[in-house]
């Protein structure tokens, strides 16, 4: 689903249920706006982390009630 | 807040509804993809209910064996899904920090048992978990960071160049930290590379051996359970001592840190015949509730002093527990 979205780069290909991804475009601060803007929403609850210097959102895969749906809309939203 | 006679249940569940609670995001909403929280299920919730309305712990085998056996099967059922031998042992603890702390204590003691007190001890950590830092600086030892490849895994040569180091600094090294699943990018080490690097070391002219810990972030089932994780995982060689498994979605009871049940490296899972003498039926207090089903199995025992269970079995009577 990341690599099908023109505004997303995956960061590298997850072993576990981690997945690093990039939003082409923008700055950490902008990422931490997102983070920030979606949780008071109440929408989603994803923050950015930093991984080789870099800047990145990560999806952590946990539970199990979490659907394709669920991530397909948090894509949009970043778009 | 804190008054002489208490809030009262309505106040304080108002406060906690009004105040505490939206102050708190609730970690098993579907959308939550931060970090790697809790995800219970409905069943589990429910029962962590059960147990802790029924006040029983795991600290030790005459209070808790019911608990604990429950613990070793669930441990045993991991150690499988792993492919571990039939030696492999644990506990489960509160977190991540907890279970580092314990499983490098365990492989420092389990050296200085064999080999006697050295001076200099020295971890190599790669992609090491905050925990493994903070335990490193409880138990006072060095830590010494392995470069990691491209995706920052340990590799085994990595690690054999800096256990080369290490050696020809005189430093004992007894344990390797490898990770199934990194915090930040679930990346899992080569542990199979490690280890063998670790049996290579175990063997050489000076006569030091490593232990291997085992740092697994991602949820001991859930991860161990998937196809891939397993395959990685099952490149761990039968030496693994110490099974550090970082389980949150049940908690059991008397999961936290500083317990004095047995010292984990002697824990035997499945075999709870080790740890007690004592049958639990003897044991009951008057009020006690029926056991969870997990006990069933130790409750064939026919109690030896029944005076202690004044009520009769529990099961026998209403089944709501409290009498008279």
């Amino acid at each position: 689903m990341i690599a099908d979205a023109p505004h997303l780069d995956l960061v590298m290909e997850p072993e576990l249920s981690v997945v690093l991804f990039r939003r082409t475009g923008w700055s950490a601060d902008r990422y931490q706006e997102w983070s920030d803007a979606a949780l008071a929403a109440g929408t989603a609850f994803v923050v950015p982390t930093v991984h080789d210097g870099e800047t990145v959102f990560r999806f952590c895969f946990v539970n199990p009630t979490t659907t394709e749906d669920d991530i397909a809309a948090i894509i949009a939203a970043m778009g | 807040m804190i008054t002489p006679d208490g809030l009262g249940y309505e106040q304080a569940f108002a406060l906690f509804r009004d105040v505490l609670a939206p102050a708190c995001i609730s970690s098993d909403h579907p959308r939550y993809l931060a970090f790697v929280p809790t995800a219970p299920s409905e069943a589990a919730t429910l029962f962590d209910l059960v147990v802790s309305a029924s006040s029983i712990y795991g600290d030790w085998w005459v209070e808790g064996a019911g608990a604990i056996f429950a613990e070793n099967a669930t441990l045993r059922w991991l150690a499988d899904l792993a492919g571990f031998p039939e030696g492999a042992g644990g506990v489960f603890v509160s977190g991540g920090t907890a279970g580092n702390l314990a499983a490098l204590t365990t492989a420092r003691e389990t050296w200085r048992r064999r080999h006697g007190a050295a001076s200099g001890w020295r971890w190599l950590a790669p992609s090491a978990h905050s925990s493994i830092r903070l335990a490193a600086m409880v138990t006072d030892v060095e830590m010494v960071t392995v470069p990691g490849d491209n995706r920052g895994r340990l590799t085994g040569p990595a690690l054999r160049n800096a256990c080369a180091a290490a050696a020809a600094d005189g430093i004992t090294v007894f344990a390797v930290v490898a990770t199934g699943g990194a915090t930040n990018t679930g990346i899992v080490d080569d542990l199979a590379g490690a280890a063998e690097v670790a049996g290579e070391m175990g063997v050489a002219a000076r006569g030091r051996r490593l232990r291997r810990g085992g740092d697994g972030v991602h949820h001991g089932p859930p991860a161990v359970r998937r196809r891939g994780a397993r395959r990685l995982l099952r490149g761990r060689p039968p030496q693994v001592a110490v099974l550090a498994v970082r389980l949150r979605g049940h908690r059991l009871p008397g999961a936290e840190a500083g317990r004095r049940r047995t010292h984990p490296a002697r824990r035997v899972p499945g075999d709870a015949g080790r740890h007690g003498r004592v049958e639990p039926e003897r044991l009951r207090h008057p009020h006690d509730p029926p056991r969870p089903r997990a006990t069933a199995v130790v409750q064939r025992r026919r109690p030896r002093h029944p005076r202690l269970r004044p009520g009769g079995h529990p099961q026998a009577g209403t089944g709501t527990g409290r009498r008279g």
